[in-house]
């Protein structure tokens, strides 16, 4: 990993067109800039990691079995309309 | 086009209606084709199927069919991703998470599934609304719905707008 030190204001480019500032620095926090295209996604890693876990979750139902459990004036009230 | 799955064995599927994720789902990048599968039963509840991978299934749900509002605004990078043109092409998914207790099921909102109904083309979007829960209770969001519901009802009929329905 790349580490490198920066100043307030100063800047890391990545490719031609990422640009990273560094906005301020608190007691244990730092505030970044980030200047990218629009189609480059970026996101706070977390947000990436929760999603992840979440749908590793989801990979584990193998029915829908347990929903009959349910009562049954709850699956009415689903608002699909009834052909 | 026949595929084998763990859960429903061996299915007959239309090759058209092949969903490609080309970047897969989040934690789950290898793999790219999924069906969508709609039970006959009149449910909310669909599953998505990997094409794949017969192993992989996801319980995935249409957010309005549970709750009475969704604003998800599509970034720019991921209109363009998709090809999406219009919002109207545009069809929504959360994937179900469904724990020991099925009361306690939540839909995950935050990362909500975006297909491009003319091409095809799907990817997992990570909403930046911070309204958006990764687990949103579903049981809860009904309530709301049917509460938001009868409160226009009533404001409607205070108001002496009854009009006919067609």
């Amino acid at each position: 990993m790349l580490v490198l030190t920066r100043k307030i204001n100063e800047k890391i480019i990545i490719g031609d067109e990422v640009e990273i500032i560094l906005v301020d620095i608190g007691k244990d926090q730092v505030k970044i800039g980030i200047n990218a295209p629009k189609t480059v996604k970026v996101h706070r890693w977390e947000v990436y990691e929760e999603i992840q876990k979440e749908n590793r979750e989801a990979a584990k139902i193998k029915s829908l079995d347990a929903l009959k459990n349910l009562p049954l004036d709850i699956m009415k009230n689903f608002g699909k309309k009834e052909k | 086009m026949k595929i084998t799955t763990t859960r429903f064995g061996e299915i007959d599927i239309v090759p058209e209606e092949i969903v490609v994720f080309s970047e897969g789902l989040l934690g789950f990048d290898e793999v790219h084709r999924f069906i969508i599968l709609n039970p006959q039963d009149g449910s909310p509840f669909r599953w998505l199927q990997c094409v794949d991978d017969g192993d992989l299934a996801f319980v995935i749900i249409e957010p309005l069919s549970f709750m009475f509002a969704y604003d998800l605004e599509i970034a720019d990078a991921d209109a363009a991703f998709l090809g999406l043109e219009k919002a109207e092409d545009a069809v929504l998914y959360a994937i179900v998470t469904i724990p020991e207790n099925p009361s306690d099921m939540t839909a995950n909102l935050q990362g909500p599934l975006v297909i491009n109904a003319k091409s095809r083309k799907g990817r997992q979007v990570i909403s930046t609304n911070t309204q958006h829960s990764v687990k949103a209770r579903i049981l809860d969001e009904m309530k709301r719905r049917a509460e938001e519901i009868r409160k226009v009802t009533e404001s409607l009929e205070s108001s002496g707008k009854k009009e006919g329905e067609g």
